[in-house]
Formats: structure tokens, sequence, C-alpha cells
């Protein structure tokens, strides 16, 4: 079991992708999430069946997991930068913003807390490729982010 | 390929030279942090002629060329899939 991340995180709303509905739809109906009166009522005005809501539900508890997850692995990237800044920089929270596609980050630092924020894009090439440019953009950005410009420019010469 | 993130060398056009005129040193090319990128171009960040908190925008347009370092980096260690007994 993997050890709780030290920061927390924040992923509001629920959104499914396309594999997480077709993930829902082999799930049998008996292992589907109960609906509440009031969602059984929204079925009803979309004219859907209470299965299909239930189903659409399940998307979204997929889709927020893996949202969830990725927050995790983001954050644990990041720890992993700022333990390389010294002791007084700590992530404090990881916060999706699916209006932006943007994540959030609070990050302690010797000037007080400071937020930076990242585009989904540059977060899932880094994520997804682990290769060492990509994790280097990270990097670099989570640095200008934080005003240190001149960790950037250190490292080149 | 993504900029953002990344040093990269720009060849300006003339009408490059011409927006950034004022701003920079004249010169052919221009290095700079990429901070970000949209539709418009690329929002730079240049350490040796404006402060941290300010970044300028270079057009797509007013550039021929962008050079940059690449180092291909082998994909980091990864769990194996698969079920475990």
């Amino acid at each position: 079991m993997q050890d709780a991340p030290k920061f927390e995180v924040h992923v509001p709303g629920f959104h499914s992708s396309v594999d997480e509905a077709r993930q829902a739809r082999g799930i049998p109906a008996s292992e589907l999430p109960p609906i509440s009166e009031e969602e059984h009522e929204v079925a009803s005005k979309l004219g859907w069946s209470d299965e299909a809501y239930r189903r659409g539900k399940l998307a979204g508890i997929f889709g927020h997991e893996r949202m969830e997850d990725r927050a995790v692995a983001l954050g644990k990237q990041v720890e992993e930068i700022l333990a390389n800044m010294g002791q007084e920089y700590r992530l404090a929270s990881v916060t999706w913003n699916s209006s932006t596609l943007t994540w959030r980050l609070v990050i302690a630092t010797p000037q007080g807390e400071q937020n930076v924020v990242l585009p989904s894009e540059l977060v899932n090439d880094a994520l997804d490729a682990q290769t060492r440019r990509e994790l280097q953009r990270l990097r670099n950005m989570v640095w200008f982010g934080l005003g240190r410009r001149d960790l950037i420019f250190e490292k080149r010469q | 390929m993504n900029l953002t993130g990344i040093t990269v060398s720009f060849h300006l056009l003339p009408q490059g030279r011409e927006a950034l005129k004022g701003i920079v040193p004249e010169n052919e090319f221009l290095e700079g942090f990429v901070v970000d990128e949209n539709h418009l171009g690329v929002w730079l960040s240049l350490p040796e002629f404006m402060p941290a908190t300010e970044a300028v925008l270079l057009k797509w347009e007013h550039f021929s060329t962008a050079t940059l370092e690449y180092e291909p980096g082998a994909p980091g260690e990864r769990l194996p899939v698969g079920f475990k007994r």
C-alpha cells in the first residue's frame, strides 16, 4: 500500500472519459452505485432510466478517481523538485480546475504560500512520458512559478 | 513539440526585430525561456533584458526557426503491468 500523500488533493466534480463510460457499461447492474431521490428526478427529466443514470454516475466516479491519482502523481513529482530546493519549500495542496484545464499547486516558501498554475498538457506530458526532457519542463515551470528563474538559467551555465 | 518550460533560441525575421526594438538589442537571434504559448505566439521571459515579473510576446509570424537543446532520455522506471500471485 502506498503512503498517503503529505499534501491535500482537491478534484471537484465528476468528469468521465469515453473509456470510463465504456468500462461502466460493462459492470453488472447489481454493482452500480445507488442514486438518491433527487438524482432519480434528474434522470426522469433527462428521459434516462435509473440504470443509465447509475452507469453515468459510476463513469463519473471512475473519472474522479483517475484525476485524484493524477493529482497525487503530480504532487509526488513536485515534492521531488522541492526537496532539491531546501526544507523551507513544501507542497501544501494540488487542485484541479476543469474550467481552465489547469492544476494549481499551493507551495509553502520562505516568502509565504505561493500559487503555481500548470497547464494540464504540460503535466500530462511529464507524467505520461517520464522522460528527462518532459520532467525538466515541469521542473522549470515550477521554478518559474516560484520566482526562481535564477535556477533555470543557473542549470544552463 | 511543445516549447513551454524550455529555453529556445529564435531566429527573428525583420518584422520580429522591428517589433522587439527597444526591448532587446537588435540581433538576428533571441534566446528566451518560454513561459506559455498560444494562438498568438510564444510568451518569453528574457532574464538579460527584462525583470523576472515580465514576459514578452514573440508572434509566430515574427520568427523563422527555433533552436533548442534536445537530449533523448530513456523513460523512467515503471511498475510492471499484470497480476501478482
